[in-house]
């Protein structure tokens, strides 16, 4: 399987002057397409940073970090804008919808900045809210959804752009567990249609819905291994093993 | 980022905050309205004053006494300061009809009398003009005519009467043939002028004429004259003309610097390119003025631009993380800040036409000479100006938009 990451002895520090803190100590790993990755590791741990930085929203302080065999670290702000529109979805524990925007511009919203036309981008959102199970909400305000809907519309945003990889990063961290289970079935059967995932948590059981768990501790990897039992869930909210 | 994507985000945000994108319209409107009214007022105080100017002939060459070596303020000096420069003689007007191409001139004097018809009595200014004054001011002959060359040749006491005169002493009646008094003495009544109204504040029907010769030998005793007017025949040739007079008189009055001249000669262009600049340095001055309301507006918009972007990190943020480059961010809040004072330019273009049009019906319903005009370059600058207001004032706010960092603003903690 080709490489999709490539990450070699990456840190991160923050900070002035006077206070310098260190975040990740220098981290190692390769993710292949098609793989569905867990970041785990309690608050603290640097996850957060870890992903903001693969997700090309934040930048390296030392190390290498290759997205499909480019250097990333090399990139101006405007390319990484540009990798960010055309190489990956987000999906927050927040939802981080518009919440004045209707559900069909929320995920209409990325491609924006792509140059679709029109017509297209409504086609692509409204194909992609169908498949989430939402065609009948399209012209919803997000505060008019429950919170299991609105990450559905998540969902659907971060896919609008047909990206190389999704982030997810607590995905289930506002959803009841019902919710939550129907977030995981999707993004289960996204990876065996072949999306790359990386998901972000600190919980253990929705860790194991991946297939390979990285485990921070104080911004180091305490291990990096497949997922022994995996968990999968069902779209009605139930688990299936 | 497609400009009409970046115009519907924009004016959709500025629509979901109704009040506070109607109340920076109206504070930006006022001072955009001011501008055009300033600029339509400034035309029709033009029009009024270049206006009054209609009466005289535009052929009319001026010659007044001036003190010499005043410069420019010559002739109102010697007004104001009582000094009398007796040296223009009727004999210069002669002289000046000679001229190739002056076909006629008359020399006036002015005075005040107080005259009498039975029992009223009225002090008026007493006009003492050539008999060829009805022909080179082309005067309005109501009734009657005006003196002829012969009456004033014979110092007649003869008298053409302002229209105010002619009805508060005679009423509905005929007045030709009528005598009133001017300081005991008799004067035939020979014509009436039209309705004239005022030129310059000064209300042209409350007066009299009377043949110079008449006002000069009756009652001041005197040979001289305060000006000439005279009519050029031939206005390619003005300047020459002009300079034909200067000449003359100079000869005639012993002159060989023209610093000492103790005269002036005027055309009735020179008034009105004069009157012009008077009035073009008024407007500008109240548009400077009305600038001021302009800049605050600005301001404005900069404010609400300020609150609008903060309120707003979360959404910016978003974008940005989701692939929005910060040129697409900073065109975002720069096209919403230009909707804004173009929307506000547009109201403010209305309102000032409208109140323009409102101060012309005043002004034309109080008697003035008004004219309504709303030049197209006072409606490209205000339109111009307010969005190049939404442009400067807009780009600070924008800038700050556009340089928040992404994880900053998405972070909910």
């Amino acid at each position: 399987m080709s490489k999709l990451i490539e990450v070699k002895d990456l840190k991160k520090e923050y900070g002035n002057d006077e206070v310098i803190t260190k975040i990740l100590h220098g981290l190692t790993f390769d993710i292949d397409k098609g793989e569905f990755v867990s970041i785990m590791g309690p608050s603290g741990s640097g996850k957060s940073t870890l992903m903001h930085i693969l997700g090309f929203l934040d930048t390296l302080s030392e190390g290498q970090f290759l997205f499909e065999g480019r250097d990333v670290s090399k990139l101006e702000d405007d390319e990484l804008a540009d990798m960010r529109s055309s190489k990956i979805g987000f999906v927050f524990q927040a939802f981080n919808l518009l919440n004045r925007s209707t559900t069909l511009e929320n995920v209409m919203l990325p491609l924006l900045y792509t140059d679709t036309p029109k017509k297209e981008r409504v086609k692509r959102a409204t194909d992609l809210l169908n498949q989430v199970g939402l065609g009948h909400r399209l012209d919803y305000t997000p505060n008019k959804l429950s919170g299991g809907e609105k990450q559905r519309v998540a969902i659907a945003r971060a896919l609008v752009n047909d990206p190389d990889i999704i982030f997810a990063d607590e995905p289930t961290g506002n959803l009841d567990s019902k919710s939550g289970l129907q977030v995981m079935k999707i993004l289960q059967d996204l990876n065996e249609k072949g999306h790359s995932i990386i998901l972000v948590t600190h919980e253990k059981y929705t860790a194991e819905h991946a297939k390979r768990i990285i485990m921070l501790k104080d911004g180091l990897i305490e291990y990096d291994q497949p997922v022994e039992h995996r968990q999968i869930a069902d779209e009605n909210g139930t688990l299936i093993k | 980022m497609l400009f009409k994507d970046l115009f519907t985000i924009s004016s959709s945000a500025l629509l979901r905050q109704k009040m506070r994108t109607i109340l920076t319209i109206i504070a930006l409107s006022i001072g955009i309205a001011s501008v055009v009214i300033i600029i339509s007022a400034g035309k029709g105080l033009e029009s009024m004053v270049l206006g009054e100017l209609d009466v005289y002939s535009p052929n009319t060459l001026n010659i007044e006494v001036r003190v010499p070596g005043k410069g420019e303020t010559g002739s109102a000096t010697s007004m104001a300061t009582g000094v009398t420069i007796t040296s223009l003689k009727n004999d210069d007007m002669e002289e000046i009809v000679k001229l190739p191409n002056i076909s006629l001139a008359y020399n006036y004097v002015t005075s005040q009398q107080v005259i009498k018809y039975r029992e009223q009595n009225k002090t008026v200014t007493v006009f003492g003009y050539g008999a060829d004054a009805a022909r080179v001011d082309n005067l309005k002959i109501l009734e009657g005519r005006f003196y002829t060359a012969e009456e004033e040749k014979s110092v007649a006491q003869v008298v053409f009467i302002g229209y105010k005169i002619k009805d508060d002493f005679f009423g509905e009646d005929t007045a030709i043939g009528k005598s009133i008094f001017i300081k005991g003495k008799s004067f035939r009544v020979v014509g009436v002028q039209e309705e004239m109204g005022a030129s310059f504040g000064f209300d042209m029907d409350s007066i009299i004429y009377i043949p110079t010769k008449t006002l000069q030998k009756r009652f001041l005793g005197t040979d001289y004259a305060m000006g000439i007017n005279a009519h050029v025949i031939d206005m390619s040739q003005l300047e020459n003309t002009k300079e034909d007079v200067e000449m003359l008189l100079r000869d005639r009055h012993d002159i060989t610097d023209p610093d000492k001249d103790d005269f002036k000669v005027t055309t009735m262009e020179e008034i009105r390119s004069t009157l012009e600049t008077v009035v073009g340095g008024i407007t500008l001055l109240l548009i400077a003025l009305v600038c001021i309301s302009l800049l605050v507006g600005g301001v404005g918009i900069t404010n609400i631009m300020y609150v609008t972007v903060t309120e707003r990190t979360f959404e910016i943020g978003l974008r940005k993380s989701l692939g929005a480059k910060s040129k697409d961010v900073l065109w975002q809040f720069l096209v919403e800040a230009m909707i804004l004072t173009a929307s506000g330019g547009v109201v403010g273009v209305i309102f000032g036409v409208l109140i323009s049009y409102l101060i012309y019906l005043g002004a034309t319903g109080f008697g003035l000479k008004w004219a309504f005009a709303v030049p197209i370059y006072a409606i490209v600058l205000a339109i111009g100006f307010s969005t190049s207001v939404g442009l400067f004032f807009g780009i600070y706010p924008a800038k700050k938009a556009a340089s928040l960092d992404p994880i900053v603003a998405i972070r909910k903690d």
